[in-house]
């Protein structure tokens, strides 16, 4: 026997087949057990999926009032429309009707939506603005803090440096001093040792050469 | 009923979905945004709700995927129909949002603990209750649980088609994949639910006929 797909079950079952095609599948059944029990199994699964109910409330907090503000509006103007009509003419005129109302319908729809959608924008922009804003400011403090914590070590660090330096430089200054002064004294010292020679050089005497000689 | 003669003549003046986004993408239009959401709050926040089992959540997302619809205005191909985005778009937002559920629970003992009062709350017989409302509210939470245990390829498809009514055409637009792909998938996720559904539902039926004939005797 030749058993129709799984697929062709699905279109079965959920009513996707023509005419000829379900009629075809359905006497199959009556003559195919194994597809029947099939068919059942699924058959039991949609009826089970049924059971779950879902709450129909929809979140419309923002959009039901306007809602029903447009209703009342339509309705008025729907009146309004209806009444021109039968006054104007004895077999009411759909497509006059219709022109009669279009504009102001559209016009009233257009207005809500517009406003509606505004007000949201609005509402969420300046949300988001307030929060950006906070968020910036705490940034920038932040920042401020860190710089200025920042700025307080690098003059410290600095300073220390400076500090360093100073101390540095006066010893240098002190030790060159010690050992100019050093060299002052020992130059001085010198410039005498050479004096005192130079007077004795001056001092020197012939006798004691000729004085010798007769002794050879 | 009383407003399908408004409705009606509402219809007279409707713009087509296709119609909507173009005025949106290509001139910011407010009044076609608002007409869009209008028309497609519902079947959406429904989606998300059953894609996700969980009505709040599912309201949160579907806010989010009119805002994403919004954003990505300019991705919209005037090709192809306004719908098929949509669900595309609402879609991807169900599957992160698992995602990240998923992440959560992998990570966090609690959410062990979570499901495991979950799995456990499905097998414990509830306080009896002659309140019909009571029972059928327990058989759709039941489902609910059973199809939150499907994985998101056989859930996608069954909420689809079953709970929205697209026919399987449309959802093989909407995923990108094959009608046939799509049928073959329902067969099997309806299989599958059967097999999970079949014991548990088995079960409540015959406490509802039990507390039935206890009342009876009563």
């Amino acid at each position: 026997m030749n058993h129709p797909s799984r697929e062709e079950w699905m279109s079965y079952l959920y009513d996707e087949l023509n005419a000829d095609q379900s009629a075809n599948l359905k006497a199959h059944l009556h003559t195919c057990p194994d597809c029947k029990s099939k068919v059942n199994e699924w058959q039991a699964a949609r009826s089970g999926l049924d059971e779950w109910r879902v709450p129909t409330r929809h979140k419309r907090v923002a959009l039901a009032q306007p809602m029903v503000k447009w209703a009342a509006a339509a309705a008025i103007v729907l009146s309004i429309g209806v009444g021109i009509g039968r006054l104007t003419s004895a077999p009411p005129d759909v497509r006059q009707v219709r022109a009669a109302i279009e504009p102001e319908m559209r016009q009233e729809l257009r207005r809500e939506f517009a406003q509606l959608v505004r007000d949201e924008l609005d509402k969420s922009a300046s949300t988001t603005l307030a929060a950006s804003t906070e968020q910036t400011r705490q940034l920038l403090a932040e920042f401020a803090r860190a710089v200025e914590a920042k700025r307080t070590e690098d003059y410290q660090a600095i300073n220390a440096a400076l500090d360093k330096l100073q101390s540095q430089r006066l010893a240098d200054f002190f030790s060159l001093k010690k050992d100019v002064d050093t060299m002052a004294v020992l130059t001085e010292s010198g410039f005498r040792r050479a004096q005192q020679q130079l007077v004795q050089l001056a001092d020197y005497t012939q006798p004691a050469n000729s004085s010798n000689s007769p002794q050879k | 009923m009383r407003t399908a003669p408004f409705a009606s003549l509402r219809s007279l003046f409707a713009i087509t979905d296709e119609q909507a986004m173009w005025r949106v993408q290509t001139q910011d239009d407010e009044t076609a945004f608002a007409h869009l959401v209008r028309r497609w709050e519902g079947p959406i926040q429904r989606l998300c709700l059953r894609m996700t089992g969980d009505l709040h959540r599912g309201e949160d997302l579907a806010q989010e995927a009119f805002t994403r619809v919004f954003a990505k205005r300019k991705d919209y191909q005037p090709s192809g129909k306004f719908s098929t985005w949509l669900w595309r778009i609402a879609l991807n937002l169900c599957y992160d949002e698992l995602r990240r559920r998923q992440r959560r629970e992998e990570t966090s003992l609690d959410g062990m603990c979570g499901e495991a009062m979950a799995a456990l709350e499905a097998f414990v017989a509830p306080e009896p209750t002659p309140d019909k409302s009571l029972v059928e509210q327990e058989r759709s939470e039941l489902v609910r649980k059973a199809l939150m245990q499907l994985s998101e390829t056989y859930r996608t498809v069954l909420v689809l088609r079953h709970y929205e009514n697209l026919k399987f055409r449309e959802i093989g637009a909407v995923l990108e994949v094959p009608e046939g792909t799509v049928k073959s998938r329902m067969a099997e996720a309806l299989t599958q639910m059967n097999r999970i559904l079949k014991p548990i539902l088995a079960v409540e039926s015959t406490k509802t006929d039990g507390q039935a004939v206890e009342s009876v005797m009563l």
